[in-house]
C-alpha cells in the first residue's frame, strides 16, 4: 500500500470503518512512514478537539418570545416535496385566538400591576376613586373576557361547519373536553368574583382560556376523515 | 439558560405539553434550547439564521408533540426534528452575506475558549462555519453529533459514498485551515 492509498483510508481507520485485512495493511504502512503517521496524528487531534466542543450554546437573544407568538397565532409549518418550508395561518381562528391570548397575557400583568398600584393609590387622598376597586385592570378584565367569548364563538362556529367531516369519536372527545374546560372556566370566574384580590386565579383562568382556544383551533385544523 | 429535567420530570412535562400546557413546553424549551441552537448554528454557519431555525424547530416540535410516544428521550426526538428542519431549509440567502456576517456572529456566540488554550474553540467553530455547505452539514452530523453515514445519507438523500467524500473533504479543509 502506498502513501496515497493510505491517506485515502485514514478517515475509515479512525472511524473504525475498515475491514480487518485493509486495517492491517494501513497500520503496517504507518509503522514505516513518518509522513502518514503525522497525518493520522493530526486527524486524531482534530477529532479530539471536535469532541471537546460544547454540546450546548446559548443564543445571544432568547428565541422564546418569537416561538410563543408563532404558536399562539396558530402557525403551521408545512414542507412541500422540494423541502421548502411554508408558513400559513388559519385566518379568522388565528386572529381571534392570538388576540385573546395576547390580551389575556397582558391581562395577567395588568391585573397584578394594577392591584399593586391600586393598593398604593388607595391611601392617597388625591385619588379616592382608586379605593373603590375601579382600576384599569378590572376594566381590561371585562374587555378580555368579551374578546375571549367572541373568539370562542367564532371557533365554535368553525367547528360546527366542520362537524360533517370529522368522525363521531373525535367529536365526542372534543365535546367532552370542552365541557370540562367550560366547567373549570365557570368555577374560576365565580371564584374570582368572590375573591377579586386573588393573584393565582387570573393565571389559572388564562390557562383555561388558552386550553379551550387551543383545543378549538386544533380541531378546526384536523384533516377531514377519508 | 438551561435547566435539565430528570427523565421522569421530562416525561411529565412532555405529557403536559401534549395536552396544550404552554408553560410545560417552555420548561422543555429551556432545557433544550442550547442543544438545538448549537446544532442549528453549526449546521447553518450563521447566527441570525440559526436563531430563526431554532424558532422553526420549537414551533414544529409543538405541532408534532402528539406524535412523540416516549420511545426515545425527548432531546433525541427533538434533535432529529431539528436536523430535519435544518436540512429542509431552502431560504434563499447570499453565501457572500452569510460569510461576511460570520465572524461577527461567532464572536458574539462562541463559547469562551478553555483556559490555557486561548482561541482554540473559537478558531475551530469559525473553521467549521467556513466549510462548504454540504461538507459542513455532513461533518457536524457525523463528527459533532455522532451520526452514522447510513443515517446521514438517508436524511440528506445522498449516497453513502458521497457522504464519506464530504466528510473527507471537511476534515482535510479543517486540518488545512487550523494548521498543525
Amino acid at each position: 500500500m502506498n502513501c496515497r492509498e493510505v491517506q485515502a483510508l485514514l478517515d475509515n481507520l479512525v472511524d473504525l470503518d475498515l475491514p480487518e485485512g485493509q486495517r492491517r495493511k494501513v497500520e503496517d504502512h504507518l509503522k514505516g512512514c513518518a509522513g502518514c503517521r503525522t497525518s493520522e496524528a493530526r486527524l486524531r487531534a482534530l477529532l479530539a478537539r471536535v469532541g471537546a466542543l460544547p454540546r450546548s450554546i446559548a443564543p445571544a437573544r432568547d428565541p422564546w418570545p418569537g416561538i410563543v407568538s408563532r404558536i399562539t397565532a396558530g402557525e403551521v409549518i408545512e414542507h412541500d416535496f422540494a423541502g421548502r418550508g411554508r408558513r400559513w395561518y388559519p385566518l379568522a381562528a388565528a386572529a381571534a385566538a392570538a388576540a385573546v391570548l395576547i390580551l389575556a397575557v397582558s391581562l395577567v400583568t395588568a391585573v397584578l400591576v394594577g392591584r399593586e398600584r391600586a393598593s398604593r393609590v388607595a391611601v392617597n387622598p388625591e385619588r379616592p376613586d382608586a379605593a373603590v376597586g375601579v382600576t384599569p385592570a378590572s376594566l381590561e378584565l371585562a374587555q378580555v373576557q368579551v374578546t375571549y367569548a367572541a373568539a370562542r364563538q367564532q371557533l365554535l362556529a368553525a367547528l360546527e361547519a366542520r362537524k360533517g367531516s370529522l368522525s363521531p369519536q373525535t367529536l365526542a372527545v372534543v365535546e367532552e373536553n370542552l365541557k370540562i374546560i367550560d366547567k373549570a372556566v365557570g368555577e374560576m370566574q365565580a371564584a374570582l368574583a368572590r375573591d377579586p384580590g386573588n393573584r393565582e386565579l387570573p393565571m389559572l383562568l388564562v390557562t383555561a382560556y388558552r386550553q379551550e382556544i387551543d383545543l378549538l383551533r386544533r380541531v378546526t385544523q384536523l384533516p377531514s376523515r377519508g | 439558560m438551561s435547566h435539565e429535567p430528570g427523565a421522569g420530570d421530562e416525561l411529565g412535562l412532555v405529557r403536559a405539553a401534549q395536552g396544550g400546557d404552554l408553560p410545560a413546553f417552555e420548561a422543555l424549551y429551556r432545557s433544550a434550547v442550547g442543544l438545538v441552537y448549537a446544532l442549528c448554528l453549526r449546521m447553518a454557519g450563521n447566527a441570525a439564521l440559526a436563531e430563526e431555525l431554532t424558532q422553526d424547530v420549537f414551533v414544529r416540535a409543538w405541532q408534532k408533540l402528539p406524535t412523540f410516544r416516549g420511545e426515545s428521550a425527548f432531546t433525541t426526538w427533538l434533535t432529529r426534528l431539528a436536523v430535519n428542519v435544518v436540512l429542509t431549509e431552502r431560504r434563499d440567502r447570499g453565501r457572500r452575506n452569510a460569510r461576511l456576517a460570520l465572524s461577527d456572529d461567532l464572536d458574539a456566540v462562541a463559547p469562551p475558549a478553555p483556559a490555557g488554550h486561548p482561541g482554540t474553540a473559537l478558531d475551530l467553530e469559525r473553521a467549521i462555519a467556513g466549510l462548504p455547505e454540504q461538507a459542513r452539514k455532513v461533518f457536524v452530523l457525523h463528527d459533532v453529533q455522532g451520526w452514522r453515514h447510513g443515517e446521514i445519507a438517508r436524511l440528506t438523500g445522498i449516497a453513502v459514498g458521497t457522504c464519506k467524500s464530504h466528510l473527507h473533504r471537511a476534515r482535510a479543509l479543517l486540518r488545512e485551515v487550523l494548521g498543525p
